[in-house]
């Protein structure tokens, strides 16, 4: 049970049904019927699922701060507290929350009404509070509704509730689909190149799909196929070169290999400054190609730019 | 020139913040929260331009998100307001609204429409570019 974070909710308003609220915020109906804990806690978990993650919770209902005890605390990992913006003094009792909060330092923390109110606790003082306490303040039942017109509308009630509560990163999260960034981890998964693209880059770009030796096999099959149609025109050592060059950024893809991969334009780059003009010319083409396939960019964009070696 | 750009949720907690100008972290930490406070509590029928120390705040709120720019008086507040806008586009037609896993990707994206405090980008097909081609080689 400790594992499993908590949603503090508490009201400071009699007469207010906290469960009719955790059940707007799960989305039943009917709320599983609890057994009363000893320690006046209810808990009630919710799986929180969006499309970046899923998580369970528990969302733990307490009349009061007396019930808060450490081991309940630990598990706190946001606060929801609707009070009764009717009465003038709605907001002092929510301030009987506050040191406990300090000490808890919660990313999210809601300030729920049922409708600000100009003869109780305005929306201006609220608001105030609010933003001087790291508060968000949320009523169920807005005086205003949201512009209809407006692209970005803004949630509100228990919807926007229910927002702020997926907005956290909870610790027992589950990430869906754990992508990889940045130019290392992008390199890395970079396994493949489209089918298509060995019968007209066969020459140029082959990469490598599952072993390092298939790789260098399927590499020498086109270094054949290549050569019988643009003749001598590349050394077959330089052909190697290219391919060593897409095998790097299409490999395992870390630091040595990227280092690696400067050393090796760099080599190449002096190698092709001893060629003819038109050789030279015929290189730096294959050597872009190779690299702008090897970096995942379209062929579309590449194809026709060829200098006449068209098949 | 923009001096910061912040993405601040409606508990006043930053999301992003990105800085065109040095600044020790401690400043930083009491500006954003000066910024933050004064931003956060006006109300929607307040201007969306505010005088603040020796320069001036554009801000915009899109639901939840408030996004502040400071710039200094030789910048167009009502540019500034636009390019706000341009930015969130950018990262409605990237992400689809949701966006808190991916601050990296808001920061490349960022990085391609402004430069040094200057705008240099607003086309979107041209900002999402080079994002959009390191996608392409990271699901292979």
């Amino acid at each position: 049970m400790a594992s499993v974070p908590s949603v503090l909710l508490t009201s400071c308003a009699p007469g207010f049904s906290e469960e009719s609220l955790v059940a707007r915020i799960i989305g039943t109906e009917q709320l599983p019927a609890l057994p009363q804990d000893v320690d006046q806690v209810r808990r009630y978990p919710w799986r929180i699922d969006n499309k970046y993650y899923s998580a369970d919770v528990n969302i733990c209902v307490v009349p009061s701060t007396a019930q808060v005890t450490t081991p309940l605390a630990e598990t706190i990992q946001a606060f929801v507290i609707y009070f009764d913006s009717t009465v003038k003094s709605g907001l002092e009792k929510v301030s009987l929350w506050l040191p406990f909060l300090e000490d808890w330092l919660l990313d999210v923390m809601i300030l729920v009404c049922e409708r600000t109110s100009d003869t109780g606790v305005s929306r201006q003082t609220a608001q105030e509070w609010c933003i001087k306490h790291g508060f968000e303040l949320v009523e169920l039942d807005p005086e205003e509704l949201p512009d209809e017109d407006d692209d970005f509308p803004e949630s509100t009630g228990v919807t926007r509730i229910i927002q702020a509560l997926n907005a956290n990163v909870w610790s027992n999260v589950e990430m869906k689909s754990e992508q990889a960034f940045g130019i290392f981890s992008s390199l890395a998964s970079m396994n493949h190149v489209p089918e298509n693209s060995e019968d007209l880059h066969g020459d140029i770009l082959v990469s490598s799909e599952g072993s390092p030796e298939d790789a260098a096999e399927q590499g020498r099959g086109s270094a054949s196929h290549c050569n019988s149609q643009v003749d001598t025109i590349v050394d077959p050592l330089m052909d190697l070169d290219i391919r060593e060059l897409a095998s790097l950024t299409s490999g395992d893809g870390d630091l040595e290999n990227f280092s690696r991969l400067f050393t090796k334009l760099q080599e190449m780059k002096d190698k092709a400054a001893s060629l003819p003009h038109e050789q030279r010319k015929l290189h730096a083409e294959k050597v872009a190609k190779a690299f702008w396939m090897a970096i995942g960019g379209d062929q579309d964009e590449i194809e026709g730019l060829s200098s006449g070696e068209e098949n | 020139m923009i001096k910061f750009i912040l993405i601040v949720n409606k508990q006043g907690q930053t999301r992003l913040s990105r800085y065109y100008e040095r600044l020790e972290i401690q400043k930083k930490t009491v500006l954003e929260s000066e910024v933050i406070k004064l931003c956060l509590s006006r109300s929607k029928d307040q201007c969306s331009f505010v005088e603040y120390r020796d320069f001036k705040l554009v801000y915009r709120q899109y639901a939840a998100l408030y996004i502040i720019v400071g710039v200094d008086e030789s910048e167009n507040e009502m540019a500034v307001f636009e390019l706000i806008h341009n930015f969130v586009e950018v990262l409605d037609k990237y992400f689809s609204r949701v966006i808190m896993f991916n601050l990296d990707k808001v920061h490349i994206i960022l990085d391609e429409m402004v430069l040094n405090g200057c705008a240099v980008e607003t086309n979107k097909n041209r900002i999402l570019a080079p994002l959009l081609v390191l996608d392409k080689v990271g699901s292979g």
